[in-house]
C-alpha cells in the first residue's frame, strides 16, 4: 500500500460511520422527494407567489375551493393545487388572496372570433351555424401539440385582453344575431365562471352553449356546469394512460369519466381524438377507444379522428399520414361506432355524415361549408333517426 | 541505433507533433459532424449553436487545464490518443440515441438543450485538451508548445477542408465519423511502433478496424436513426452540405425532414397552396414567375397551375431538389427551369423582370436564413420585380391569437417590407402571408380563385372563408401598425425577435443560462487570466474570443453580400485557418529571440486596426469595393489576416511565459479557448442582433486595443500582477457581501423579485445545490481512490483539491449557495428568518431545499467543517470580516451560553410551531401567532439585526456563527461529545483533520 494510507481511529470511524449513515438517509430523501414522489410536499404544481400584486376587475371568488389551514385547495379539476398566499395555479387563472380563491379570467377573453361550427368540431349540432367563439389565456393541460399555444401557455395578464362582461357578451351576441357561444380556443374549464355565467345568461336570451374542452375537470363542478350547457366536443387525446400523461400532463380517468358524465346529463357530446404521429397513432389503443365509447357512452356518439400538423413542442414529427386516419375510422365503425369522421383533411369522403342503416349520403360538406343536407327532421330519407340537435 | 534515433526523435518531440496534428484533425472533424448532428436533433438555430459551441470549447479548456495539472508522462499522450479513437462515432451516436430517446419527437427545454450538449461533448472535449497539454509537455524544449500548436492547426485545416469536399461528395455521416477514428489509431500506432511495443500497435489497429467496421455498417443501416423518427421507415439519408436530409415513410406518406424539422409531406399540400395562392391572385396573369426553394415545398406545382410562361425555380441544395422530387413528384414542364443558386446571389446577378416573386424559405431562424427577410434583399427584388409585380413569402402564424413576441416579430417584419414597397398586404392564413408591390394589392384572394378555377384543397373558400376574413384582415393590420425595427443586413433584428419567440414557446427563459455561462465564464475568465503573466494571457483570451467575433462578422457579412453557397463558405473558413496556421508558423521563427512580448504587443495593435478597418469597410459599404476585388478573394483575405494575426500569438505568447516559468502551454491554450468559447456564446446570440456587424468590429477593436495596452505594463510576463489580483480569505467574503447586496436589490425591487424567485425554483438550480451538498459529503467522507498510489493519486489529488477545494471553487460555492442563504433575510413570513419553514404557508428555496441542506451542512461539518469554513456564504462574509485579536477578548462562556440558549430555542420552537400553525385565531398570543407576519415581505426588524451583526463582526469574530447559528453550535456539541470517545490509535500527522478544512 502506498505512503498515502491512513490508519483509522476509533473517533474517526463513529465519525466516518455517522456521516456515511446520514448521507445515505440525506440521499434517499433526496431521490424519494425529487424523483420518486416529487408531488408530496404539494406545491410541485402550481405557480408560487406569482399572483398579480392587486387583484383587477376582471376576477371573482372562485366557486370550487376549500381552506386547509393557512393553504387553499383549488376543487375544480383534478390537479387539486393546494395553494398558499400569492400563488398561482397551475391553470394560471387561479390565485389566492386574502387567503381566497379567485379567478382572474373572468369578462377579459383575449381572442373572440366568428367561426362554423364544423370548426369545433361539431357535426351534429346545428349544422352551419355560425358560432362566436372565445377564450381567455390559461389551461390546465399542457399539451405538446397546442396549437393555441400563445393563449392557452400564459397568464391573463401577459394577454391582450377584451372587456367583455357575460352580459356585454350576451348582449354582443344577441346584437349580432349570433346563435351561439363557443367557449373554445384553449380550455373553458379554466375560465369556469365565466362560462358558467355567461351561459346561464345567454340560455336566459335563448342562445346556445358550446364547450370545447379536453374534458379535464372534477365532477361536480361540471355536472353544474352543464345545466346551462347544450353541446359538447371533448377531445380525448389518448387511450393509454402514459400517453396521454406524455402529450397532456393530464390523467386520463377523469377525461373518461367526464365523458360519461356529459352523455348522463343529457347533454350533446361529440367526441375527438388527434392522432399524433409515432405517438398516439396505435391502433391497438384506437380499437381499445372505439369499443369504450361505444360500450360506456353510447354509439351513436359522433367521433372525429383528426389529423396532427406539426406545433408547438411537436414540431420534428410529420403529419398524420391520410392512410392512418382512414384505418383509425375503419377501426371504429368496426367497433360499432356510427358516425365517424376524419377532420382536418379537406374533401375527404369521411367529411361527409353518412346514414348508418343504408349508407346514403346524408350532409355533404366541404372544408367547413355544408354543400348539401339531404335530413328530413332528423332522419334519413330512408326513416333511420340521424342523433343530433337539428334545429 | 533504434533507440538513439528513437530518442532523438522524442527529444525534438515529433510523436507530440503526431499527436498535435491528430487532436486538431480529430477534433475539428469530430466538432462539426457533432454540431450538425445537433442542430438536426433540435432544430437548430442561433442560440443552439452557440450553446453547443461554447460548451464544447469551455470542456476543452477545462480538459487542457487538467492535462496540465497532471505530471507530464509521454504515457499520457498514447493513452489519450487511444481513447480517442472511438470518441468521434460514439459522439454521434450519442446524439442520436438523445433525440430518439430523450427528446422522442418533442422539442426539448433550453435546460434539456445544455445537459445534452454538456453531456456529450464531455468525453471527446476533455480527452482533446488534455491531449493538447499533454503533446505540449512531452519535452522540456522551449519551442514544443508552439510546434504542437502549429501542428494542431494544420490538422485541424486538413480536418476542415476534408469536411468540406465530404460534404460536396455527400459522403454519409458515420462514414465522415471513422476519419477521426482512423487518424487517433494511426498516431498511437505510430507512437507505439517507436516504442517497440508492436503488440500494443497490433492490439490498437485492430480495435479501430473493428470500430470503423462496425460504425460504418450500423450508420449507414439507419439503426440509430430508426427510433429518431417514429412510426416511419428511413427510405434515404443524404449528408447534403447545407443539411442533414431524411426522406422517411410513413403509410402511404412520404416525409422529408432537413436538419430534423418536417419540411414536405406528400399528402400535406396546404403550405406550398398559402405561399403560392395569395400572391398569385394579386397577379393571376403572371408570365414571368420566380420561385426560391420552391421544389421541396410543393410550390412549383401550385404554380404551374396559372397560364404562366416561365418559372424560374433557384434552390440553393441540390440534394433537396433530388429527394423533393420523390415527395412532390417530378415536375416536368417546359416552362419550369431550375437554377441551383444562392437567393441573394441570383438576385444581384440577374436582371430580367419577373411578375412575381414567390420565397418558400424557411423562417428567419437563423442569420443564414435572417438574409433573405433584410430590406437590402428585399430592394435587390424590387429591382427585378417589374412594375406592378407582386413579392411574397410566408412566416409562421397564429390563428386565433398572436402574443407580444410574434407581433413584434411580425411588426419588424412588415415594417421591413413596407420600407420598399408602397403597397403591402398581411393576410392571416395557416402561415402569414407578407405581400409587398409598388401597386395595390386586396385580400378577396377566394373570388380571384373561382374566377379563374384554379382548384385548390386548402386556399378556398370553404376552408379559409372564414379564416381570412375582412376582419380579421384588419385586426392583423392594426398590430402591424406599430412601429417596430427594419431589419437589416447589418443590423439583423429579425432574427433576434425569432429567438425570443422560440423562447416563449419553450415556456422557459434564457436568463438561467446567461447567469451559469456568465459565471463559468467568470470563474475561467479569472483563472485563465490571473496569475504569472497575466497580460499575455489576457492577450490570448482577447484573442480567442476576437477569431470567433470576427470570424463570424466577416462570414455573415459574406453570405449577406455574396451568398452562402457551401463551396465559398468552405473557401473562406479554409482560408482564416490557413491563415491561422501561417502565422503560427511565422511566429515560431520569431519565438526564442527574447522579442516575443513585443512582437505580441505589435499584432495585438495590427488586430485592433484591422478589427476597426473592417468596421469602416462594413460601414462604407462593401459594394464599392468589390467592385473592384473579386467578393470571395476580398473576404478570404481579410479572413486569413485574422488567422495569422490570432495564430501568430500563441507562439510567442509561449516562449515568452516559458522564459519567466516553464509549463504555461496548458493554461494558454486554455485562455484561447476559453475566449473563444465567449466569442461562440455571444457573437451569434447577444452582440450582432443587438449591435449590428459594424460595432461588434469596434468592440472586438476596443477589446484588442485594452489588451494591448495591459501588455504595455512593466512587466507584463513577471508575477507582480498576480499577488495583486490573487484572492486573500478577503475576497471570498467581498463576493459574498456583494452577492448579499445583488440579492437585496433584486428581490426586494418589485420589477426583479418575481425573476428570482422564479429562477431560485427552477429544477437546474436545485440540482447544482444537492451536487455541490454531495460533492460536500464525499469530501467529509475522504472518498478517493484509496488503492491508487504513486503518479495517478498524486495526480487525483492535485485534479481534485484544485477543482473542489480551491479558492476559486470556494468563490463559486459562495455564489451558489447566496440565494438560497440570503433569501430568508430578505422575504420571509416570519420575524425570524430561517427556524419555521416546516410550518411556513409557502416556502422559499431555503425552506424547500432545508430539509436536505441542514442535515448535510451537519454532516459536512462533523468531518473538518468544510460547510461552514468552505461553503457557507454567512461564514464567508464574517470570516473575512473578523478581528484576529478579538477572539482572545471575547468571553467564551458567554458566547457558549447564548448558543445554546439558541439551540434550545430552536428545538422548542421546532415542535412548539405545528400546534399554533392549526390555530387560525389572529388574536391568540402563542409563538406562531406572535412571529408569523402574515406578509411575504422585508422585515427591518431582520434588516437591522444583519446590520447590526455585521457591524459587531468587526470586534465579535464571527458573530452570526458564534452567537446565533443553530448549525454550528449543533456541531460543535456533536464534535465534543465525538471527542470524549477515546482516539484508539493517533492518525499520522500528515493526514491529520484540521479545522481549516486542508488535507
Amino acid at each position: 500500500m502506498g505512503a498515502f494510507e491512513e490508519s483509522i481511529s476509533r473517533r474517526l470511524f463513529v465519525r466516518r460511520a455517522i456521516v456515511g449513515a446520514g448521507s445515505a438517509l440525506v440521499g434517499f430523501k433526496v431521490l424519494d422527494d425529487f424523483f420518486l414522489h416529487p408531488g408530496r410536499s404539494g406545491f410541485s404544481i402550481g405557480f408560487r407567489n406569482d399572483a398579480p400584486v392587486a387583484l383587477w376587475r376582471w376576477c371573482r371568488e372562485a366557486d370550487y375551493y376549500e381552506r386547509e389551514g393557512k393553504l387553499v385547495r383549488c376543487l375544480l379539476c383534478p390537479h387539486l393545487c393546494i395553494l398558499g398566499e400569492n400563488d398561482r395555479g397551475f391553470c394560471r387563472t387561479r390565485v389566492v388572496k386574502g387567503g381566497r380563491l379567485h379567478t382572474i379570467a373572468y369578462g377579459n377573453p383575449c381572442s373572440i372570433h366568428l367561426d362554423p361550427i364544423e370548426k369545433k368540431p361539431l357535426f351534429h349540432f346545428l349544422p352551419t351555424m355560425p358560432i362566436l367563439s372565445l377564450a381567455t389565456a390559461g389551461c390546465n393541460l399542457r399539451c405538446l401539440n397546442c396549437q393555441n399555444w400563445e393563449i392557452s401557455q400564459k397568464r391573463p395578464e401577459d394577454t391582450e385582453n377584451a372587456d367583455l362582461m357575460p352580459e356585454q357578451l350576451v348582449a354582443l351576441t344577441r346584437a349580432r344575431g349570433i346563435g351561439a357561444i363557443a367557449y373554445t380556443y384553449s380550455e373553458p374549464i379554466v375560465f369556469y365562471e365565466y362560462v358558467a355565467d355567461s351561459a346561464a345568461l345567454a340560455r336566459a336570451s335563448h342562445i346556445r352553449n358550446v364547450l370545447v374542452t379536453a374534458g379535464y375537470i372534477s365532477e361536480e363542478p361540471l355536472r353544474a356546469l352543464l345545466c346551462s350547457v347544450d353541446a359538447v366536443t371533448l377531445d380525448l387525446k389518448a387511450f393509454s394512460r402514459r400517453i396521454y400523461r406524455k402529450l397532456s400532463q393530464g390523467r386520463l380517468d377523469p377525461v373518461l369519466k367526464a365523458a360519461k358524465i356529459i352523455r348522463e346529463e343529457g347533454v350533446w357530446l361529440e367526441l375527438s381524438n388527434l392522432l399524433v404521429t409515432g405517438v398516439s397513432d396505435d391502433m391497438g389503443d384506437v380499437s381499445r377507444l372505439c369499443h369504450w365509447i361505444a360500450r360506456e357512452v353510447g354509439a351513436d356518439v359522433p367521433f372525429h379522428f383528426l389529423r396532427f400538423h406539426p406545433d408547438y413542442r411537436l414540431r420534428t414529427l410529420p403529419p398524420t399520414p391520410v392512410a392512418t386516419l382512414e384505418e383509425a375510422r375503419r377501426r371504429a365503425l368496426e367497433a360499432g361506432l356510427k358516425f365517424v369522421y376524419v377532420g382536418n383533411v379537406p374533401n375527404h369522403e369521411a367529411e361527409n355524415t353518412y346514414c348508418p342503416r343504408d349508407g346514403r349520403l346524408l350532409i355533404e360538406r366541404r372544408g367547413y361549408l355544408v354543400v348539401r343536407n339531404n335530413l328530413v327532421g332528423g332522419r334519413c330519407p330512408c326513416g333511420e333517426e340521424i342523433p343530433g340537435v337539428w334545429v | 541505433m533504434r533507440g538513439s534515433e528513437e530518442g532523438r526523435s522524442s527529444r525534438l518531440g515529433k510523436p507530440a507533433l503526431v499527436a498535435g496534428a491528430t487532436l486538431g484533425f480529430a477534433s475539428m472533424l469530430a466538432q462539426l459532424v457533432s454540431l450538425r448532428e445537433f442542430v438536426a436533433s433540435i432544430g437548430g438555430n442561433e442560440l443552439v449553436i452557440g450553446t453547443f459551441l461554447a460548451s464544447s470549447l469551455l470542456l476543452t479548456a477545462a480538459g487542457a487545464w487538467i492535462g496540465g495539472l497532471v505530471p507530464r508522462g509521454r504515457g499520457g499522450v498514447l493513452a489519450l490518443l487511444v481513447l480517442s479513437i472511438p470518441l468521434a462515432p460514439t459522439q454521434v451516436a450519442a446524439i442520436r440515441l438523445i433525440r430518439a430517446w430523450v427528446f422522442a419527437g418533442t422539442t426539448p427545454s433550453l435546460g434539456a438543450i445544455f445537459c445534452c450538449a454538456l453531456l456529450v461533448l464531455l468525453p471527446a472535449s476533455l480527452v482533446f485538451g488534455a491531449l493538447f497539454s499533454q503533446a505540449a509537455a512531452w519535452s522540456p524544449e522551449s519551442s514544443l508548445p508552439g510546434r504542437v500548436y502549429l501542428a494542431e492547426t494544420f490538422g485541424a485545416v486538413a480536418g476542415g477542408v476534408l469536411y468540406t469536399l465530404a460534404g460536396l461528395v455527400y459522403l454519409p455521416v458515420f462514414a465522415l465519423v471513422c476519419l477521426p477514428a482512423a487518424a487517433s489509431a494511426a498516431a498511437a500506432a505510430a507512437i507505439s511502433w517507436q516504442r517497440g511495443a508492436r503488440g500494443a500497435v497490433v492490439a490498437i489497429l485492430s480495435l479501430a478496424a473493428f470500430l470503423v467496421v462496425a460504425t460504418y455498417t450500423f450508420g449507414t443501416r439507419h439503426l440509430l436513426l430508426r427510433h429518431a423518427f417514429p412510426g416511419q421507415e428511413i427510405v434515404r439519408e443524404i449528408a447534403s452540405p447545407y443539411a442533414n436530409l431524411v426522406l422517411t415513410r410513413a403509410g402511404s406518406q412520404l416525409n422529408l425532414f432537413a436538419n430534423g424539422s418536417p419540411v414536405a409531406s406528400s399528402e400535406a399540400a396546404r403550405a406550398a397552396e398559402e405561399t403560392v395562392h395569395f400572391a398569385m391572385a394579386q397577379r393571376p396573369d403572371a408570365r414571368r414567375v420566380l420561385v426560391f426553394e420552391g421544389a421541396a415545398s410543393g410550390a412549383v406545382a401550385e404554380i404551374l397551375k396559372y397560364p404562366v410562361r416561365a418559372i424560374d425555380d433557384v434552390e440553393i441544395d441540390s440534394a433537396m431538389l433530388e429527394l423533393a422530387e420523390a415527395v412532390s413528384g417530378a415536375v416536368q414542364d417546359p416552362r419550369l427551369r431550375v437554377i441551383v443558386d444562392d437567393p441573394r446571389r441570383f438576385s444581384r446577378r440577374h436582371h430580367e423582370p419577373y411578375d412575381v416573386i414567390i420565397s418558400a424559405a424557411p423562417d428567419p431562424a437563423t442569420t443564414t436564413l435572417n438574409r433573405l427577410f433584410t430590406l437590402e434583399f428585399f430592394t435587390e427584388l424590387e429591382e427585378i420585380l417589374r412594375p406592378g409585380g407582386v413579392v411574397a413569402f410566408t412566416i409562421e402564424g397564429s390563428e386565433n391569437y398572436r402574443g407580444p413576441e410574434s407581433r413584434k416579430l411580425n411588426r419588424a417584419l412588415a415594417q421591413t417590407l413596407a420600407s420598399v414597397f408602397p403597397h403591402t398586404l398581411v393576410l392571416p392564413a395557416g402561415r402569414l402571408v407578407f405581400l409587398g408591390s409598388a401597386e395595390p394589392l386586396h385580400a378577396d384572394v377566394f373570388t380571384s380563385l373561382e374566377e379563374r378555377g384554379i382548384g385548390t384543397r386548402y386556399v378556398n373558400r370553404a376552408y379559409m372563408g372564414t379564416q381570412v376574413t375582412p376582419q380579421r384582415v384588419a385586426r392583423l393590420a392594426a398590430e402591424l401598425r406599430q412601429p417596430g425595427p427594419v431589419n437589416r443586413d447589418l443590423e439583423p433584428s429579425l432574427y433576434r425577435l425569432y429567438l425570443a419567440r422560440w423562447l416563449a414557446e419553450l415556456g422557459g427563459s434564457a436568463l438561467w443560462l446567461g447567469v451559469a455561462f456568465l459565471l463559468v465564464g467568470a470563474v475561467a475568465v479569472r483563472n485563465a487570466v490571473v496569475g504569472r503573466g497575466a497580460p499575455v494571457r489576457g492577450a490570448i483570451l482577447s484573442s480567442g474570443f476576437a477569431s470567433l467575433a470576427m470570424e463570424f462578422c466577416l462570414l455573415l457579412g459574406f453570405q449577406m453580400i455574396r451568398g452562402s453557397l457551401f463551396l465559398q463558405m468552405g473557401i473562406l473558413v479554409a482560408a482564416f485557418m490557413l491563415g491561422t496556421a501561417a502565422g503560427a508558423a511565422a511566429a515560431l521563427g520569431r519565438a526564442g529571440s527574447g522579442q516575443e512580448i513585443r512582437w505580441l504587443r505589435s499584432l495585438e495593435a495590427a488586430s485592433a486596426i484591422s478589427a476597426a478597418g473592417t468596421a469602416a469597410l462594413f460601414a462604407l459599404g462593401f459594394d464599392s469595393i468589390l467592385h473592384y476585388v473579386e467578393g470571395t478573394l476580398a473576404f478570404s483575405l481579410l479572413l486569413a489576416t485574422f488567422g495569422f494575426l490570432t495564430g501568430a500569438e500563441f507562439p510567442l505568447a509561449v516562449a515568452g511565459l516559458d522564459r519567466a516559468a516553464k509549463g504555461s502551454a496548458s493554461k494558454l491554450y486554455a485562455a484561447d479557448l476559453i475566449g473563444a468559447s465567449v466569442g461562440a456564446a455571444t457573437a451569434g446570440v447577444l452582440l450582432v442582433p443587438l449591435l449590428g456587424i459594424v460595432n461588434v468590429c469596434l468592440l472586438v477593436a476596443a477589446v484588442k486595443a485594452a489588451s494591448f495596452l495591459w501588455l504595455l505594463a512593466p512587466s507584463p510576463t513577471g508575477a507582480w500582477r498576480a499577488r495583486a489580483l490573487e484572492p486573500q480569505p478577503i475576497s471570498i467574503g467581498l463576493t459574498s457581501f456583494l452577492l448579499l447586496l445583488a440579492a437585496a436589490a433584486l428581490v426586494i425591487a418589485p420589477g426583479t423579485e418575481m425573476a428570482v424567485y422564479g429562477l431560485s425554483f427552477s429544477k437546474g438550480y436545485h440540482v447544482l445545490i444537492l451536487s455541490v451538498l454531495f460533492l460536500g459529503l464525499s469530501l467529509t467522507l475522504e472518498l478517493r481512490p484509496a488503492s491508487w498510489d504513486g503518479r495517478a493519486r498524486l495526480a487525483w489529488l492535485s485534479v481534485f483539491r484544485r477543482a473542489v477545494v480551491s479558492r476559486p471553487a470556494q468563490h463559486l460555492a459562495v455564489a451558489i449557495f447566496s440565494l438560497p442563504t440570503y433569501y430568508p433575510l430578505l422575504h420571509c413570513y416570519f420575524q425570524v428568518p430561517y427556524l419555521f419553514c416546516h410550518v411556513c404557508p409557502r416556502v422559499c428555496v431555503f425552506g424547500y431545499l432545508r430539509p436536505f441542506w441542514v442535515p448535510a451542512a451537519f454532516l459536512m461539518n462533523l468531518g473538518s467543517y468544510s460547510w461552514c469554513l468552505r461553503l457557507c456564504p454567512i461564514g464567508a462574509l464574517l470570516e473575512s470580516r473578523a478581528g484576529k485579536q478579538a477572539l482572545a477578548r471575547w468571553p467564551r462562556r458567554l458566547s457558549h451560553g447564548i448558543r445554546l440558549g439558541v439551540l434550545a430555542f430552536v428545538c422548542y420552537a421546532y415542535f412548539a410551531m405545528p400546534a399554533g400553525a392549526a390555530n387560525e385565531s389572529p388574536l391568540s398570543t402563542d409563538l406562531y401567532s406572535v412571529l408569523f407576519k402574515n406578509a411575504y415581505s422585508v422585515s427591518s426588524i431582520v434588516l437591522a439585526v444583519t446590520a447590526g451583526l455585521l457591524v459587531l463582526n468587526r470586534w465579535v469574530p464571527k458573530s452570526f456563527c458564534n452567537l446565533l447559528c443553530p448549525v454550528g453550535a449543533s456541531c460543535d456539541l456533536a464534535h465534543a461529545l465525538l471527542n470524549r470517545i477515546p482516539a484508539s490509535k493517533p492518525r499520522p500527522a500528515g493526514t491529520q483533520l484540521r479545522r481549516d478544512g486542508r488535507f
